[in-house]
């Protein structure tokens, strides 16, 4: 018998597939896609270049409205405040299709779009290997395109675009060209300015919730590996010209988002950020920036009857925060008696005891303040280990005031 | 008393003594030194000395040597001598030549690899060097995955994790494969059978992508006492091994006792059960502040076990917490914490699964207590290993069950004193589990047109997985073309593909267990009673399609025994021998088994108490058979009634299907037997041994060539056995076999040996 027969037997066995047909392989002229076979030192390659004018609409918007912004403006939804150097004329838009969402070694990028703004407008140009032997001559022609660029735009292509194209790039034994570019990856500003509003923050939900855009005939993100592959097996091209059309969509809608971004951040209430969620979000980005009386602003603007309770509770106590850190001592500690009224937690007995103790000198109250957290500890029965470490911080806090009381170090006050 | 006092106490008593099969006093040995190799950086020496290790064991010396050399290098030692030692030099030594230099460690288990760790952490610490040592297995936290990927000097992980998570995604370490110096393989004896088969491939796929990135790392293995581990190692990676076994680190003496619990009733060869006598030995230890470790073979018998001598200590007025159990399912937490009251002392005694009979550190003990033959003779000496100081005297014991293969065992001290026969067998070129392989490699790094995999005729298998869409040939090489993520696919550790999960009817999200493919015909049958943790469930659905059970929790007083059909269609013969009349052969097989009906039977007194249909699919496993036949001329010899010859070959078919995995350190669900009275192959007589996996393992050929000792074990096994006509301990009660089981058993095995 030979090796493949029992092979298909023994699978037969254990209820597997049976095979299918032979498949074919052939590289064919690519039907109604407009692009030319390119020829590099390592082989051929398929590429399409499209272009928009700047008023071309994406959304509510149009494309050009992006260079209206600088990106010094995104530095506040950025951990790499590289960004501020960024260019959005100069910069590369990317996005690739795959031939699977598993990732891993024997994930094959087939399409690589790249945009960037030039003198006629916005262009974007579309890599695409017509088989599997013409990667090595695709990635080296990219890579032709992309070494003089310094500045990259994507969306998740942090965790999943570079990656891949890294690992392409290794596996052909070559270097991808894009060194340690500026990275704007989308993902991480949408997750700061709308996560809270939006179910997910897939490209498809922000694209209709934020950016609006309306898809006509779309090929959803799943079904693309497996249309793919029966274009490879059966030469059917059917499905070819609906994945070119996503990816350039895709690449659109990065323009539009990167501008949606900036404007939340630039003039937040004619962007259309009136919704309460989205409001105490800016405030969290603040925080984050540590300019607290922005924070505060949005806070205040973000208390509105249509929040969530829990997300109620933490706005205020994050509210109280930012109100003492910028010295309104009066609107923090009559939020913080709301608190320690309507809520379990012993943070603000704490920020009290600190505010009497260290602000308005009043060791009594100070005292008071930490007795009725050491005593709300007690009855919930200390077990858990924050809960141990909160309670040591207290009745050292309590030592420290009974010492002040004995040392007569603040007159007036008794014991 | 101290221990040598207890030993001289149970040489007095007659009862203990009368039951004792054996008492070896194994001598003390002295330890044999060689100096350190040369080439050794004068730092690790530095840092030697200061740890009191002036010079190295003779088998430490030779395999650092070897290594240093460029061989691969399998290390062959009893537990605490030293063998981590062998391979942390070479490899620290490197790492001071060159800071680029990588090494990985593989260990069958998570709880080990953590042990072996903080080992090697004292050592680097000592040094004073910066030697970034990471475990890499599912526990590691996402933040950390990244820092490993590129620093990480020495990874340590397991089969599963290699084989998921670092191979699939070898672009991301680059760093390592490229410059790869060392591959540990340690507890190699845990790689047999169908685990070991995966691991060899693994090993392939590691070389491959090696020589991707142009790196060419040697191979350190070690392993406990089997019969061939020069053999196991070269099959598993493949190439040229020294093999190293000289072993020089010191034993104080050993006292090893062979107990066999006596005989309550002769006719049905009940015996006294081996927990309560492993209870009194235990809590006369304990009770006596000798430091002990007392195996068990379940989770159960271990729970149990330890609330009989909490009890004991109890009454012997000692804290009850001065004995701990310890087996899967306690916490990692709670597990560290008795390791290091064990190693400290403040933990007297403690009652394990074989999960302590793994590297874990817990220092030695003074006694060990073993519960019933854990499987292997190689098992049995590492957990006998737990006790044993290097000049203090010790005592194992170990104490039997009524089971066939306990009862062979504690009546052939001989053989379980002489050399392993034991051989771990892993056929890594089965087909399916090397086509599965396969596609993980192809993900892994497209194959290139002549390129072998294993097989000389990989083509074949690449042009077939092309067939079923999952590869595609384009250029020269072959690309993988499915969205999918093949190692996901693979269970390494389970036997058979395809598993059904038993759910809860009610909560159909609640899984409550798992069956293998080829048992849950019998096991999870519409009507059958699946008992798990000592629950009764039963089977009210079973969805065959979709690989799915569903049970309800039932109170019922009998169990289900289904009665499966098996057919067995000779396909191929590769090797045959006949001896006047006596057939041996081995070959390839199609089994076909059938479930159509189960019988309910009456907990306890065994009636039969009804019975139902079953209505499933035929199943065939296509697999590697040994079979032996009864040819013409040994019938006429015989002279038995149809009857009775049918007697003896149900007979000779138990006894085999219990002694072989002893011989082949094998589960016994790896093989079957199966007696045939008319073999469609030959029209005669017949007992099959079949590899219960698809493609086979090797376990037949193996059979094949030790048929003659494994009959010889069987003949003394029943010749033994006190009972009468026939017990579970030996060719299985004559109820179920037939009338005169035992003596039809023996005509036939005596038939059998006269001719070999």
């Amino acid at each position: 018998m030979k090796l493949s027969e029992k092979l298909q037997e023994i699978e037969r066995q254990i209820g597997l597939p049976k095979p299918q047909k032979e498949p074919s392989s052939h590289k064919q002229e690519l039907l109604g896609i407009p692009g030319q076979v390119k020829s590099v030192e390592l082989g051929q390659f398929f590429l399409r270049e499209t272009s928009f004018p700047l008023d071309h609409p994406c959304g509510e918007d149009q494309l050009g409205a992006l260079l209206e912004h600088s990106a010094t403006s995104l530095r506040l939804l950025c951990s790499d405040q590289r960004i501020a150097e960024l260019d959005f004329r100069k910069a590369v838009f990317l996005d690739v299709e795959t031939t699977g969402l598993v990732g891993g070694t024997g994930t094959y990028a087939f399409l690589v779009g790249v945009g960037g703004f030039d003198s006629s407008g916005f262009s974007i140009r579309q890599y695409f290997m017509r088989d599997f032997d013409e990667e090595m001559a695709m990635l080296s022609g990219l890579n032709d395109f992309l070494s003089p660029f310094t500045s990259l735009i994507t969306y998740n292509g942090k965790r999943f675009d570079l990656p891949l194209l890294d690992t392409r790039y290794h596996l052909c034994r070559l270097g991808l060209s894009l060194k340690d570019p500026i990275h704007l990856d989308l993902l991480y500003p949408t997750r700061r300015l709308w996560s809270r509003r939006l179910p997910d923050c897939s490209l498809a939900t922000v694209e209709k919730e934020i950016i609006k855009v309306i898809r006509k005939v779309d090929i959803p993100g799943w079904l693309i590996p497996s249309a793919y592959f029966r274009y490879i097996t059966s030469a059917e091209q059917a499905y070819l010209p609906h994945i070119f059309e996503h990816n350039i969509q895709d690449i659109l809608t990065l323009v539009a988002l990167a501008h949606k971004a900036c404007q939340a951040v630039e003039s937040p209430l004619s962007a259309g950020v009136e919704y309460p969620h989205d409001l105490y979000s800016l405030g969290r980005i603040y925080d984050r920036a540590r300019d607290y009386s922005q924070s505060s602003h949005w806070y205040d603007q973000a208390l509105n009857p249509q929040l969530s309770p829990d997300l109620k509770v933490d706005l205020l106590w994050r509210l109280s925060l930012a109100c003492k850190r910028t010295g309104r001592w009066q609107k923090a500690v009559s939020l913080w008696d709301e608190m320690v009224a309507s809520s379990d937690s012993l943070l603000p007995w704490v920020e009290l005891a600190k505010y009497y103790e260290h602000v308005a000198k009043d060791i009594t109250s100070a005292r008071k303040m930490v007795k009725e957290a050491l005593s709300r500890l007690e009855i919930c029965l200390c077990t858990r280990d924050s809960e141990g470490r909160q309670e040591k911080e207290l009745l050292h806090r309590l030592s420290r005031l009974n010492r002040k009381v004995a040392g007569g170090s603040e007159p007036g006050e008794l014991p | 008393m101290n221990l040598a006092q207890i030993l001289d106490h149970l040489k007095s008593l007659p009862k203990i003594r009368r039951n004792m099969t054996d008492w070896r006093v194994i001598p003390a040995r002295e330890a044999s030194y060689a100096e350190f190799p040369l080439p050794l950086n004068p730092r690790l020496k530095g840092a030697l000395r200061e740890m009191g290790i002036e010079e190295l064991y003779t088998h430490q010396a030779e395999a650092v040597e070897l290594l240093f050399q460029g061989k691969n290098v399998a290390v062959v030692t009893p537990t605490a001598s030293g063998k981590t030692l062998c391979y942390n030099l070479p490899v620290l030594n490197c790492l001071f030549d060159d800071r680029n230099s990588r090494a990985i460690y593989i260990f069958p288990t998570k709880a080990l690899s953590q042990d072996q760790v903080s080992e090697l952490q004292d050592l680097i610490s000592i040094l004073g060097e910066e030697i970034r040592t990471f475990t890499y297995d599912g526990d590691t936290p996402p933040s950390a995955r990244r820092a490993i990927r590129t620093a990480g000097q020495i990874v340590v992980t397991n089969p599963d994790m290699l084989h998921k998570a670092i191979l699939p995604h070898h672009t991301k370490w680059l760093k390592l494969f490229e410059n790869l110096r060392y591959v540990v393989i340690d507890e190699m004896h845990n790689y047999r059978g169908v685990f070991g088969s995966h691991l060899a491939n693994i090993i392939r796929r590691l070389k491959r992508i090696c020589k991707f990135y142009g790196s060419t790392p040697q191979f350190v293995l070690s392993s406990a006492t089997i019969a061939n581990p020069q053999e196991l190692a070269q099959r598993i990676i493949e190439q040229e091994v020294e093999l190293v076994d000289n072993n020089g680190a010191p034993t104080g003496k050993k006292h090893f006792l062979l107990y066999n619990p006596p005989m309550v009733n002769k006719a049905l060869g009940i015996r006294r059960s081996s927990l309560a006598e492993a209870r009194n030995f235990a809590s006369l230890l304990l009770e006596n502040g000798v430091q002990t470790i007392v195996f068990a073979r379940s989770r159960l018998r271990v729970e149990v076990l330890l609330t009989y001598l909490k009890e004991a200590m109890t009454r012997a007025k000692k804290s009850p917490h001065l004995v701990r159990g310890y087996r899967g399912g306690y916490l990692p937490l709670q597990r560290r914490e008795i390791e290091k009251g064990l190693r400290q002392g403040e933990v007297l005694g403690v009652v394990s699964t074989n999960a302590l009979e793994l590297g874990i550190d817990i220092g030695q003990l003074d006694a060990c207590v073993i519960a019933g033959y854990p499987g292997s003779v190689s098992s049995t000496w590492q957990q006998a290993g737990r006790a044993g100081r290097r000049t203090n005297v010790s005592l194992a014991i170990l104490v039997a069950t009524s089971s066939p293969l306990d009862q062979y065992l504690i009546n052939h001290p001989g053989y379980f004193f002489g050399q392993s026969p034991e051989a771990g067998i892993v056929d890594p070129n089965n087909l399916v589990i090397l086509t599965s392989h396969l596609k993980c490699a192809a993900f892994e790094i497209p194959f290139e047109d002549g390129e072998n995999y294993g097989l000389d005729n990989t083509s074949d298998i690449l042009s077939y997985l092309e067939q079923n869409r999952v590869l595609h040939h384009a250029g020269n090489k072959w690309h993988w073309m499915s969205d999918s993520y093949p190692a996901e696919e693979i269970s390494l550790r389970t036997a058979s593909p395809g598993n059904f999960v038993i759910l809860d009817a009610k909560d159909r999200s609640r899984v409550i267990g798992e069956c293998d493919y080829f048992s849950a015909p019998m096991l999870i049958h519409q009507g059958a009673i699946y008992l798990h943790e000592s629950l009764a469930y039963q089977i009210r659905e079973l969805d065959w399609e979709g690989r799915k059970a569903y049970a309800e929790e039932a109170k019922v007083d009998y169990y289900t025994d289904a009665n499966l059909k098996t057919n067995i269609q000779v396909l191929d013969v590769f090797k045959k021998q006949d001896k006047g009349g006596i057939g041996l052969f081995q070959g390839e097989v199609n089994v076909t088994t059938l479930v159509t009906m189960y019988k309910k039977i009456k907990l306890h007194t065994h009636e039969n108490v009804g019975w139902g249909k079953v209505s499933l699919p035929e199943q065939s496993m296509h697999t590697t058979s040994f079979w032996l036949e009864f040819g013409k001329s040994a019938l006429e010899e015989l002279k038995l009634s149809p009857e009775n010859f049918s007697t003896g070959l149900k007979g000779l078919s138990n006894l085999l299907g219990k002694i072989v995995p002893l011989f082949i350190i094998s589960d016994p669900r790896d093989i079957r037997s199966v007696p045939m009275v008319r073999s469609p192959f030959s029209q005669l007589p017949t007992v099959y041994i079949y590899d219960n996996y698809p493609g086979g393992v090797g376990f037949s050929e193996k059979i094949y060539n030790i048929a003659g000792q494994l009959l010889q074990a069987c003949l003394e096994l029943v010749q033994s056995c006190p009972c009468k006509e026939g017990c579970p301990s030996c060719v299985g009660p004559p109820l179920e076999v037939g009338d005169m089981a035992k003596e039809n058993t023996l005509a036939l095995i005596k038939e059998a040996i006269g001719k070999l």
